[in-house]
C-alpha cells in the first residue's frame, strides 16, 4: 500500500465529517435532544440573571453613575443660565433707566426750561393722597409750588421741600388742578384731579369744541404749569343738561403709578 | 419705658415701610398681575399698630399713641392738617370703646376687625375733608380706594398683629386686654 493513502483517506473522512456536520445544522430542528433541553432548562435562567446584570450595569451606568457627571453639567448650566438671566434683568433695567434718563435730557432741551431731575423715593401716607416723595430738597433749590414735569407730560407741583426731599403733590390727586386748554379748539378750562389715574376737565362752556380724543394742554395761566405742556386726553364729556357748563373725563398722558424720575421745572421761560 | 421706645420704634419703621417697600410692591403688583386697582394701595401698618395698641393698652396711654403716630405720619404725606390724628384719635376711641366686647379670637376675626377699623379710618379723614372742603367729592371718588385699603390692610392685620405680640413679647409689656380678662375671670 502507497505511504499516500492513509493521509488522503484521513482527509476524506474529515471532508465527510464536515459535510456532515454542515448539513445536520442546517436541518430544521423540530425537537430538541433530551440532553440539550436540559442545558437550557438550566442555563436560561442564568443567562437571564447574566444578561439581566449587565443590562442592569448598562442602565446603571447610563442612567445614573452617567448622569452624575450630567446632573454637575446640569447644575452648572443652570447656575450659568440664572446668572445670565439676572445679568439680563440688570442690563434691561440699564437699558430703560438710560432710556428713560435720554428722554428727560432731550426734554430739558426741547423745552428750554430750567429742569432739575429727581428721583422718586416714596409714596404717600395713605392710599388717599395722590403724592410721591422725591430726592431733592431746598439744598438744591427746590420750592414750594414749582411745577414737576415728565417728557410723557404734567405730573404735579411741588407742595413740600425740605433739606434733601420734596413733596410732589400729583396732578390726579382730588386736591389738585390746573389751567387747561384743549390744543385743537383752544377752549379753556380747569382741569382738576379726580382720584385714580383719572382727571376732570371742568368750567368748559357749552359752545366749546371738544370731542374725545382731543389733547388738554397747559396754559401758564395758573402760575405754576409752563404754557403748552401736555396733560392728557379727553376720554368721556359729560354733558349736564341743565347747567351752564360742560365737563370732560381726562386720561392723564402720564401714567402716575410709574413714575421713577421726574424734572422740577426750577425757572419757567418768559 | 423699653415697650415705649419698641413700640416708637415700631411706628417709625411702619411709617417708613407702608410709604416706600409696600407701596412700590403693590405697585409691582399692579403692573404685573395687571390689577390697576391695586396702585396706590398700601398697607396701612401705622393704622395697624395703633389698633393693636388700642385693643391691648389702657385708653388714655393710647390716645396719646393716636396723636403721636398721625403726627408723625403727617410727616410722611401731604395730607391735610389733622387729618390722620384726628382720625386716628377717633379710631383709637372707637377700639377702646369696643375692647372689652371684642373676642379677637382667630386670625379671621382679627382680619374683619381691622378691616372694619380701616374703613372707619377712611371715613374720618375723607368726610372730615369733605366736611371742609378740603376734599370735595371724596367719597363718590374715592370708594373703590377704600375698599382696597380695607381688603389689603384687613388682610395683612394677622400677621401684623403677630409681630406686634412678638414685640411686646420682648419688652416685656403686660396686655391690658388679658390684665382685664384675668381679672374678670375669663
Amino acid at each position: 500500500m502507497p505511504r499516500w493513502i492513509k493521509p488522503a483517506v484521513a482527509i476524506l473522512l474529515l471532508v465527510y465529517l464536515v459535510i456532515q456536520i454542515l448539513s445536520f445544522r442546517s436541518q430544521e430542528k423540530t425537537r430538541l435532544a433530551p440532553a440539550e433541553r436540559f442545558v437550557m432548562v438550566l442555563a436560561s435562567p442564568l443567562q437571564n440573571m447574566a444578561w439581566s446584570a449587565v443590562r442592569g450595569s448598562v442602565n446603571v451606568w447610563q442612567d445614573y453613575i452617567r448622569l452624575i457627571g450630567v446632573s454637575r453639567t446640569n447644575r452648572a448650566l443652570y447656575d450659568e443660565r440664572n446668572a445670565l438671566v439676572r445679568r439680563l434683568s440688570e442690563l434691561k433695567e440699564v437699558e430703560q433707566e438710560n432710556r428713560r434718563l435720554r428722554g428727560l435730557m432731550e426734554f430739558r432741551e426741547r423745552e428750554g426750561l430750567k429742569l432739575l431731575f429727581a428721583v422718586r423715593i416714596a409714596s404717600g401716607a395713605t392710599p388717599y393722597e395722590r403724592t410721591i416723595r422725591v430726592r431733592r430738597g431746598n439744598a438744591d433749590g427746590v420750592k414750594r409750588e414749582m411745577a414737576v414735569l415728565h417728557p410723557g407730560g404734567v405730573i404735579g407741583q411741588v407742595v413740600e421741600a425740605s433739606g434733601r426731599v420734596s413733596d410732589v403733590l400729583l396732578l390726579s390727586d382730588l386736591n389738585s388742578a390746573a389751567d387747561g386748554v384743549i390744543q385743537r379748539s383752544r377752549a379753556r378750562g380747569i382741569v382738576r384731579g379726580s382720584g385714580l389715574n383719572e382727571l376732570t376737565f371742568e368750567y368748559l362752556t357749552k359752545g366749546d369744541d371738544i370731542v374725545v380724543g382731543d389733547e388738554v394742554m397747559t396754559t401758564g395761566l395758573d402760575g405754576i404749569y409752563p404754557k403748552g405742556q401736555l396733560i392728557g386726553r379727553v376720554t368721556r364729556i359729560e354733558k349736564d343738561g341743565k347747567g351752564l357748563f360742560v365737563s370732560a373725563r381726562v386720561k392723564p398722558s402720564v401714567d402716575f403709578s410709574r413714575l421713577e424720575e421726574v424734572a422740577i421745572v426750577l425757572e419757567k421761560r418768559e | 419705658m423699653k415697650n415705649w421706645i419698641a413700640f416708637g420704634v415700631v411706628m417709625f419703621g411702619a411709617w417708613v415701610l407702608q410709604t416706600s417697600l409696600l407701596a412700590g410692591l403693590f405697585l409691582v403688583l399692579a403692573r404685573g398681575l395687571g390689577l390697576p386697582f391695586l396702585a396706590g394701595q398700601t398697607v396701612n401698618l401705622a393704622l395697624l399698630t395703633l389698633i393693636y395698641l388700642s385693643l391691648h393698652r389702657d385708653v388714655s396711654g393710647t390716645l396719646i399713641w393716636a396723636v403721636v403716630i398721625g403726627f408723625v405720619g403727617s410727616w410722611f404725606g401731604t395730607t391735610w392738617n389733622g387729618a390722620l390724628t384726628s382720625s386716628f384719635f377717633l379710631v383709637s376711641l372707637v377700639c377702646g370703646g369696643l375692647r372689652r366686647n371684642l373676642l379677637l379670637k382667630d386670625d379671621l376675626t382679627v382680619a374683619v376687625f381691622a378691616g372694619a377699623m380701616v374703613l372707619v379710618q377712611a371715613i374720618l379723614q375723607l368726610g372730615a375733608g369733605e366736611i371742609l372742603n378740603q376734599i370735595p367729592g371724596a367719597f363718590e371718588r374715592e370708594y373703590d380706594v377704600i375698599i382696597g385699603a380695607v381688603l389689603v390692610t384687613g388682610a395683612a392685620a394677622p400677621v401684623w398683629f403677630r409681630f406686634l405680640r412678638a414685640v411686646d413679647a420682648l419688652s416685656g409689656a403686660i396686655s391690658q386686654r388679658s390684665r382685664t380678662m384675668l381679672l374678670s375671670g375669663l
